[in-house]
C-alpha cells in the first residue's frame, strides 16, 4: 500500500525522535566508556570528548569482565534452550488441546510469575545451599527457569492461539500425527513467536541481577550484572570502568538479537505467502 | 530449526562436561587450606589486600578465595549467608554500622581470646571499644575515619574569610557566613546530603551531635525529638531551604555527589569522609586539586563527627577459624597496615602504624597536615549508637530527614514521628 | 462466511471419530504440558512453601538460639496496619498503571509506524530494542546520573534550551515521574516487539478487503487490527503488569524508595522489611499479599479484555 510522501516523511520524523529519546541513555553510557576521569565528572557534562581513551576498557578486562561474560553466556543459553524446550510444547497444548484442569494450571503458572523476586531469594538460597549448588551455573539456571517457564508458556500460548486451526486440521487429514503437525507445520509458522520468546528469555537471564548476586560468590559463576555493579563502591562510582563493562556486555545480546531478527523477517514473509 | 535444537543440545552437553572437568582440576590443585574472605567488590583497598595477602599465602601455603560483593548488596548478602550458617565464608569485612547487628545475631565469633594484649594496646582511639558488643570484641579495625570539612582556600582568601585551625575550627555562625559569602550563581557555599540511604543519616546525626544532642541514651531510650536534635536538623534544612547555600537537589545527593561537585569546583565547603581526599587532590580527577584544604567540622556546641570504619571479623559458622584468624592477624599487623596506608591515604588505626607514617620521609607537607586533621577528627569523633536494631532505626531516621528537607514536615514534626516509631522498634 | 462453515464441517468430522481418538486428544495435551508443569512444580514447590510457611512465624532477630515463634496471621495483620504499606501499595498501583499504559501506547504507536514497509525498518526495530538489552541495574545507575541535580545531563540539556529542569529525584512528585519514565523506557520495547510479531500474523487480505470497502486508517485500526490482536494485547498487558509489580532493581538504584516514601513500592518495602528490619516473616506476608493484589488485577484485566472463544467474523 503506497503512502503519500508526506505521510512517509511524518513516519520517519516520528521514528527519529523516538530513536533519539530511546537511544540517548545508551549512547551516553557508550560515550562515557571512552572518557577519561576528568571528562566523566565534568560539570557541566561534556558531549564531545576531547581526549578519548581506551583505558576504561583495559580496566574492565583487568576486572575480568570477560570471565563474567562467559558465565552469562552459559547461563543464558542453557536457560533459554531449556525453557523453550519445556515451554513450547506446553504452550501448544494449552492453546490447542485443553484438558481437564488446564485452565486452572495455566492460571497457576501465571501466578508463579507474580511473586516478587525478592520474596523467594532466601528460600532459593537455602535450597541451593542444601543441594550444594551455590556459586555454580546450575543454581542460576534452575532459579531462572522458575520464572522463564511461565513467561514462555504464556507468550507462546498467545502466538499459537492466533494461528488458524485449519492448518493442523488439513495436515492431520493428510495423515500427519498431532505432534507431526505441531512440529513441521505450526512451529515454522510460529517462528516469529518462537524467536521473540527466545530473545526475551535470553535477555531476562542476561540482565538478571538479584539472584545472580545472592546465589554466586566468586568469579567462577558471577554473571555480567554482578561484575558491572562492582563499579559502585562506598567511596565512589567508577563510571568509566562500569560504562566500558556495560558496553562490552551489551554486544553479545545485540548480536543474538540481530541473529534472531532474521527469523522474524522470515516469519513475516512466510506469513505473507500463506495469506 | 531441528539443526539449531540439535546444536543446542550438543553445546549443553559439552558445557556440562567442561564444567565438570574444570571442577575436578580445581579440586586436585589444592594444598593447604582455602579460606573465603568476603570483601567489597571494586573497592581500592581490596586490590591492595589481594596483593599484600600473596605474601601470607606463600608463607603459609594457604589460599584465599575472595568473595567480592557489590557494596549496595553487601549487608543483605552477608545476612543471607550468615543466617543460613552456610559456612562458606570464613572472614568478612564489616562496615561499622552493621557490627553490633551481626554480633547480636550471632554471626561473628568473639575475638578476646585470640588477640594478644600488646596488639590490644596498640590500637588507638578507643577503636576496640567501638567494635565491642556486650563486653566482647568482635572485629579488628583496619580502616577508621571521621568526616572532615573540605574548603576552598582560594575562595576563602577571595572573600576574606578566616581559615579554620586545629585549635579554632569554624564556629557555626562563621560556617554559615562563609557559605553565604561563597554562594553565587555558579558555586554553592556547601552541600547537604539527604538521599534515602545510610551516609546522609550519619550526617544528620553529626549535626545533632554538634548541638549537644543525642540519638539514643544509655537506657536505650530514643531522644531524637529533644531541642538540640531539632536544632541540628533545623540547621540542615535551613541550609537548603532558607539560606539556599546548598544545592536544591539535596534529597538525591549522597557522598559521591558531594565529592564530585567539590572536585569540579561547584562547592565552597563540604563535610565529607577522608576517602575523598585522594580524589580531590588528584589533578586527573579534580579541577581544584591545589586549591583546597581540610579542617575539623564546624563547632556549634562542640565539634564532632561520626566515627565509622571498616573492620574484619571472624564468621561464627566458619569451619576454618584458626586459618582465618591467622590471616586477619597478618593483614592487620602494623607492617601491612602501613603498606595499605601508603597506597590508600587514610588515618592509621594503630599507634605503631602512626609512628611509622610520621617517620616516613616521602609524605608531603600537605599530606602530613591532612593526616593530623583526620586523626583529630577521629579523636573527637562519636560513634553511632551501639544497637542491634541500628539498621532499622537509621532507616526510620532517613525518612524523617527526607520529610524535613523536602518541607513536607517541620523538623520537630518529623522527629516527633520518628521518636514514636523508634520507641516501638526498640521495644519489640 | 466460509470460515464458520469450514469449522462446522471439521467439527462434525471430529465427533465422527472413534471414542479412543477423542480421549487421546486431551491426553496429548496433557502429555505435552507435563514436562514443563513437573519442572515448574519441582522448582517452585520448596521456595514457595518456605515463603508461605515462614510468613506465619516471627523470627527472634537477635537471639539466634531461639526458634522462630508461630504467630499465625499476626504478620499479615501487622502489615495491613502498617501505614507505609498503604503508601507502598498506592505507589505500586500508580507506577504499574502509569508505566504499563504508557509503554503500551508507545509500543503500539511504534509497531504501527513500523507496520508498513519502510526503508531501514529492521534496523530501526533492532535499535529500539536496546533498552531491553541493558541490565536494569546499569540502566538505573545511568538514569540516576542523567537525572541528578547540578550535574545531571538532562537538566544540562534543558538549561541549554532555556527550559526549567525539575528536581527529578529530589522532588517527591517528580521522583515518581522519574521512575515511571525509566519503567516505561525499559518496557516499551517488549510491547513493540510482541505487537510487531502479532501484526505480522494479520492476514493481508483482511486489511485490503476493508480498504476496498472504504474503511479509513483509524477504522481499520479500531475494527480490524485491534480486535484481531486482542489475545496478544491481553498477554502483553498481563505480563507487563506482573513485571511492573515486581520491579525492584531500577527503583532501588534510582531512589531507594525515597524521597520519604514517595517511590516506595511493594517490592522495595518487602526488601526493607527483610533486610533492614530482619523481619522475614512480615516480608513474606507482604509479598504474598502483593501476589494476591496482582492476581486480583489480572482477573479484572482478563474479564475486561479476555474472550471465551475465538472471535467470530
Amino acid at each position: 500500500m503506497k503512502q503519500s510522501l508526506l505521510v512517509q516523511a511524518g513516519r520517519y520524523a516520528a521514528l527519529v525522535i523516538i530513536l533519539i529519546l530511546t537511544l540517548f541513555p545508551i549512547l551516553w553510557i557508550m560515550l562515557t566508556a571512552f572518557k577519561g576521569p576528568q571528562e566523566i565528572s565534568a560539570v557541566p557534562p561534556i558531549f564531545f570528548i576531547r581526549q578519548p581513551t581506551l583505558a576504561n576498557f583495559s580496566d574492565a578486562f583487568g576486572f575480568n569482565i570477560h570471565v563474567a561474560l562467559g558465565n552469562s553466556v552459559i547461563v543464558a543459553s542453557v536457560t533459554t534452550a531449556l525453557s523453550m524446550i519445556l515451554s513450547v510444547p506446553a504452550a501448544y497444548a494449552f492453546a490447542r488441546y485443553p484438558f481437564p484442569g488446564s485452565q486452572v494450571l495455566l492460571t497457576a503458572v501465571l501466578m508463579v510469575r507474580m511473586i516478587p523476586g525478592i520474596a523467594l531469594i532466601i528460600p532459593f538460597f537455602r535450597l541451593m545451599n542444601r543441594l550444594n549448588l551455590l556459586n555454580t551455573h546450575s543454581a542460576l539456571i534452575i532459579t531462572y527457569l522458575s520464572f522463564q517457564i511461565p513467561f514462555a508458556i504464556w507468550l507462546m500460548e498467545s502466538f499459537f492461539r492466533a494461528l488458524p486451526r485449519e492448518l493442523e486440521e488439513a495436515a492431520m487429514m493428510d495423515g500427519c500425527s498431532r505432534f507431526g503437525a505441531f512440529w513441521s507445520i505450526i512451529c515454522p509458522l510460529a517462528a516469529v513467536g518462537l524467536a521473540t520468546t527466545a530473545i526475551f528469555c535470553a535477555i531476562a537471564s542476561w540482565n538478571e541481577f538479584l539472584y545472580a548476586v545472592t546465589l554466586t560468590r566468586t568469579s567462577v559463576s558471577q554473571t555480567g550484572p554482578v561484575a558491572i555493579s562492582a563499579g559502585v563502591t562506598s567511596y565512589q562510582i567508577f563510571w568509566g570502568r562500569m560504562a566500558a563493562s556495560a558496553t562490552i556486555y551489551v554486544l553479545p545480546v545485540l548480536m543474538f538479537n540481530l541473529l534472531l531478527q532474521r527469523f522474524i523477517v522470515q516469519g513475516i514473509t512466510i506469513g505473507a505467502v500463506k495469506g | 530449526m531441528n539443526r539449531i535444537i540439535q546444536n543446542v543440545r550438543i553445546a549443553f552437553a559439552v558445557f556440562i562436561m567442561m564444567a565438570g572437568c574444570l571442577g575436578i582440576v580445581q579440586a586436585a590443585a589444592q594444598t593447604g587450606e582455602t579460606i573465603a574472605v568476603a570483601v567489597q567488590a571494586g573497592a581500592p583497598e581490596v586490590v591492595i589486600y589481594q596483593e599484600l595477602s600473596k605474601a601470607w599465602e606463600e608463607q603459609t601455603g594457604n589460599r584465599i578465595e575472595w568473595v567480592e560483593i557489590p557494596q549496595q548488596n553487601m549487608h543483605d548478602k552477608l545476612v543471607i549467608e550468615f543466617s543460613s550458617r552456610s559456612g562458606a565464608i570464613d572472614a568478612t569485612a564489616i562496615s561499622e554500622p552493621w557490627l553490633v547487628e551481626f554480633a547480636a545475631s550471632g554471626y561473628l565469633d568473639a575475638l578476646d581470646d585470640r588477640i594478644s594484649d600488646e596488639d590490644r594496646a596498640d590500637f588507638g582511639f578507643n577503636l576496640l571499644t567501638k567494635l565491642s558488643y556486650d563486653g566482647k570484641l568482635y572485629a579488628i579495625p583496619h580502616y577508621m575515619f571521621a568526616p572532615v570539612l573540605y574548603y576552598r582556600t582560594d575562595l576563602f582568601e577571595q572573600y576574606g574569610l578566616r581559615k579554620p585551625t586545629m585549635e579554632e575550627p569554624l564556629t557555626k555562625e562563621e560556617f554559615l557566613a562563609a557559605a553565604q559569602a561563597m554562594t553565587n550563581g555558579d558555586v554553592f557555599g556547601t552541600i547537604v546530603e539527604a538521599n534515602r540511604n545510610v551516609p546522609p543519616v550519619h550526617h544528620m546525626i553529626e549535626y545533632i551531635y554538634r548541638e549537644g544532642g543525642q540519638i539514643i541514651d544509655e537506657n536505650r531510650q530514643p531522644r531524637v525529638n529533644e531541642p538540640p536534635a531539632v536544632k541540628g536538623l533545623q540547621f540542615m534544612v535551613d541550609l537548603v531551604r532558607k539560606y539556599k547555600v546548598a544545592p536544591p537537589g539535596a534529597l538525591g545527593f549522597d557522598h559521591v555527589d558531594n565529592h564530585t561537585l567539590f572536585s569540579q569546583g561547584k562547592l565552597g565547603m563540604a563535610i565529607n569522609w577522608p576517602y575523598a581526599y585522594s580524589i580531590i587532590s588528584d589533578p586527573k580527577q579534580s579541577t581544584v586539586s591545589d586549591k583546597f584544604a581540610i579542617a575539623l567540622p564546624f563547632k556549634a556546641v562542640k565539634t564532632t563527627s561520626i566515627v565509622g570504619g571498616y573492620s574484619l571479623g571472624l564468621v561464627s559458622s566458619s569451619r576454618k577459624k584458626d586459618v582465618a584468624w591467622d590471616w586477619i592477624k597478618f593483614i592487620t599487623s602494623t607492617e601491612q597496615l602501613y603498606n595499605l596506608r601508603k597506597r590508600n591515604f587514610a588515618p592509621p588505626v594503630r599507634r605503631s602504624e602512626l609512628e611509622m607514617l610520621q617517620a616516613d620521609p616521602t609524605l608531603s607537607q600537605a599530606q602530613r597536615e591532612a593526616l593530623e586533621v583526620m586523626l583529630k577528627a577521629v579523636e573527637n569523633g562519636t560513634p553511632v549508637p551501639s544497637l542491634p536494631e541500628w539498621n532499622q532505626v537509621s532507616d526510620r531516621l532517613s525518612i524523617a530527614l527526607q520529610e524535613a528537607v523536602s518541607g513536607q514536615k517541620s523538623p520537630q514534626e518529623a522527629l516527633d514521628a520518628a521518636q514514636e516509631d523508634i520507641e516501638k522498634i526498640l521495644s519489640r | 462466511m466460509t470460515r464458520t462453515i469450514q469449522r462446522a464441517e471439521v467439527k462434525n468430522k471430529d465427533t465422527a471419530r472413534p471414542f479412543r481418538r477423542q480421549m487421546s486428544s486431551r491426553m496429548f495435551g496433557f502429555l505435552m504440558a507435563l514436562p514443563s508443569i513437573l519442572a515448574l512444580a519441582a522448582l517452585i514447590a520448596y521456595p514457595l512453601g518456605h515463603l508461605v510457611y515462614n510468613s506465619f512465624f516471627r523470627v527472634s532477630r537477635f537471639s539466634p538460639n531461639v526458634a522462630p515463634r508461630f504467630v499465625g496471621l499476626q504478620n499479615y495483620v501487622d502489615v495491613l496496619q502498617d501505614r507505609y504499606v498503604v503508601a507502598a501499595c498506592g505507589n505500586t498501583l500508580l507506577f504499574v498503571i502509569a508505566s504499563v499504559s504508557l509503554a503500551f501506547i508507545i509500543g503500539l504507536a511504534i509497531a504501527l509506524l513500523l507496520y508498513q514497509p519502510l526503508h531501514g525498518r529492521i534496523l530501526i526495530r533492532a535499535l529500539l530494542l536496546s533498552p531491553l538489552m541493558i541490565a536494569p541495574v546499569v540502566a538505573g545507575l545511568q538514569w540516576r546520573w542523567l537525572f541528578t541535580d547540578q550535574y545531571g545531563v538532562i537538566n544540562a540539556i534543558l538549561e541549554h534550551l532555556n527550559l526549567p529542569g525539575p528536581l527529578w529525584l529530589a522532588d517527591p512528585r517528580f521522583a515518581m515521574i522519574s521512575i515511571i519514565i525509566v519503567g516505561t523506557w525499559t518496557s516499551f520495547p517488549f510491547v513493540m516487539l510482541v505487537l510487531v510479531s502479532g501484526l505480522a500474523g494479520v492476514p493481508e487480505e483482511m486489511i485490503e478487503a476493508a480498504t476496498v470497502d472504504g474503511a479509513g486508517y483509524w477504522q481499520r485500526l479500531r475494527y480490524i487490527l485491534l480486535p484481531l490482536l486482542r489475545p496478544t494485547i491481553l498477554v502483553i498487558l498481563l505480563i507487563r503488569m506482573m513485571d511492573a509489580f515486581r520491579v525492584f532493581d531500577t527503583i532501588y538504584v534510582l531512589t531507594q524508595g525515597g524521597p520519604g516514601v514517595s517511590t516506595e513500592t511493594i517490592s522495595t518495602y518487602a526488601y526493607r522489611l527483610a533486610f533492614s528490619n530482619l523481619d522475614f516473616g512480615s516480608a513474606g506476608a507482604m509479598s504474598i499479599m502483593g501476589v494476591l493484589l496482582v492476581t486480583l488485577l489480572s482477573v479484572l484485566l482478563i474479564r475486561l479484555l479476555g474472550e471465551r472463544e475465538e472471535m467470530q467474523l
